[in-house]
């Protein structure tokens, strides 16, 4: 089962390479990328490719290790007990399962989406390395050892707002999603949009990539928001010509509050204009 | 297997692992990819680098590596060989394209120099034959004619027809 992208997603062939050695060796891929080039939806991607189920983690500060293996809820025990349901004496039915182990559990083999791993925790990542290592662990509270039947694909994203530990990037493999050259940009968004027209885009792609090239921006533009402003674009049915240079000088391109997104580069970008048309 | 090129990447400090040179001969035995330098070249950095700001240090590394194969194009696509003659024909003069095919064309000439090239193993300087620097030759860097050829890497070799 090799992946090669999807009718929707473009998959670069060091991408593809990624993805089928981790399958392949059932290793952890982790996945870094500047935000919006598709980290999260290759996951997504995949698992429609390959027809079986994604189930997806959303790690946020306050998430911890355990969340994902299961928790105990103390809180209905006391509560049931207190109605004297029967339910109570066994602690098993007060286990709550976490996405690691329905992932364990899954009958086909299922890829487990483990997204923005960077937002966690520093210790966040070293406390899975066991459980993503030999895909199983303990259950203290019942004395069960829960294994993996067949070992998930797990999918790891990070926007790199963190070092990750050492130990847990060596037994991951690594792929960096470079920012798309404008073919293959071209290719994207003629996926999303196939009726666009072609002058249009044309037009929008030097537009973008000239603004992606205005140092000093904050957040630069990316694909994720281009594909916002072409809808935009075609929504508003805005031609040509509208985005085009006049006599060489830089015009403000249309709804461009869909590619900027920060205050800062917005009044940058503004002044600039204004210096280039003096 | 691999044991040299794993040393090699250690010493330009590319910060890897036995763990993780195990894992790239796995995926070699499980033919993940199959005689392919440019698969092995992604394979290998899927393995065994974890972190973009080392892939410089992976790329040279790589690179001293496997000497001479330096087929590998890291850089997409190569310099339109075709595109380089139209650029350099440009340049010159009536008379001198004139001049260019009573010699037999660009082709004879760039034939020539290829074959004075394989002649030549050793640094040259001044003289009226090899390839070198300051000459009279039509091959070579800062000769008498003011125009020069780019090819490949950084060969400019001064033109005198």
């Amino acid at each position: 089962m090799a992946f090669q992208g999807t009718d929707s997603y473009i998959a670069s062939n060091d991408l593809q390479l990624a993805v089928n050695a981790a399958i392949t060796l059932e290793r952890p891929l982790l996945i870094k990328g500047e935000p919006g080039t598709g980290k999260t939806l290759l996951a997504e991607e995949l698992a429609a490719s390959l027809g079986t189920d994604l189930i997806q983690w959303h790690i946020k500060s306050t998430t911890k290790a355990q969340q994902g293996l299961y928790e105990y809820d103390a809180v209905s025990r006391l509560r049931d007990s207190q109605l004297g349901d029967d339910r109570v004496h066994d602690i098993g039915n007060y286990i709550v399962k976490g996405k690691l182990w329905e992932a364990f559990e899954a009958e086909k083999r299922p890829v487990l989406l483990i997204d923005e791993i960077d937002k966690a925790d520093i210790e966040f990542p070293n406390d899975l390395l066991l459980e993503l290592d030999k895909m199983e662990f303990y259950v203290y509270e019942t004395q069960q050892r829960i294994k993996a039947a067949i070992r998930p694909i797990v999918v790891i994203t990070s926007n790199n707002e963190k070092e990750l530990p050492d130990a847990f990037l060596r037994r991951c493999f690594f792929h960096y999603i470079k920012f798309p050259t404008p073919d293959e940009m071209r290719q994207i968004v003629e996926v999303h949009f196939p009726k666009i027209k072609s002058r249009l885009l044309e037009e929008a792609l030097t537009s973008f990539f000239k603004l992606r090239d205005i140092p000093g921006l904050k957040k630069k533009p990316s694909t994720s928001e281009l594909i916002d402003w072409l809808k935009l674009l075609v929504a508003e049915d805005i031609p040509p010509e509208a985005l085009q240079d006049k006599e060489g000088k830089t015009s403000i391109p249309p709804l461009y509050g869909a590619l900027l997104k920060n205050e800062q580069d917005i009044h940058l970008f503004e002044k600039l204009v204004f210096m280039a048309r003096r | 297997m691999l044991v040299d090129f794993f040393f090699t990447l250690r010493r330009y400090g590319v910060k890897t692992s036995l763990r993780e040179l195990l894992d790239l001969i796995r995926a070699l035995e499980q033919q993940v990819i199959f005689a392919d330098v440019a698969a092995f070249y992604h394979l290998a950095r899927i393995t065994l680098v974890k972190d973009e700001s080392q892939f410089d240090k992976y790329d040279r590394a790589f690179a001293s590596y496997f000497e001479g194969v330096e087929a590998i194009d890291l850089f997409g696509d190569t310099i339109d060989e075709e595109w380089l003659r139209k650029e350099f024909e440009k340049r010159l003069s009536a008379e001198e394209r004139e001049k260019l095919r009573q010699e037999g064309g660009l082709d004879e000439l760039m034939k020539k120099l290829r074959e004075r090239l394989d002649e030549q193993k050793k640094r040259h300087a001044g003289g009226n034959k090899w390839v070198g620097t300051g000459g009279t030759s039509p091959f070579g860097a800062y000769g008498d004619n003011p125009e020069g050829y780019v090819s490949g890497k950084t060969v400019i070799a001064a033109f005198q027809l």
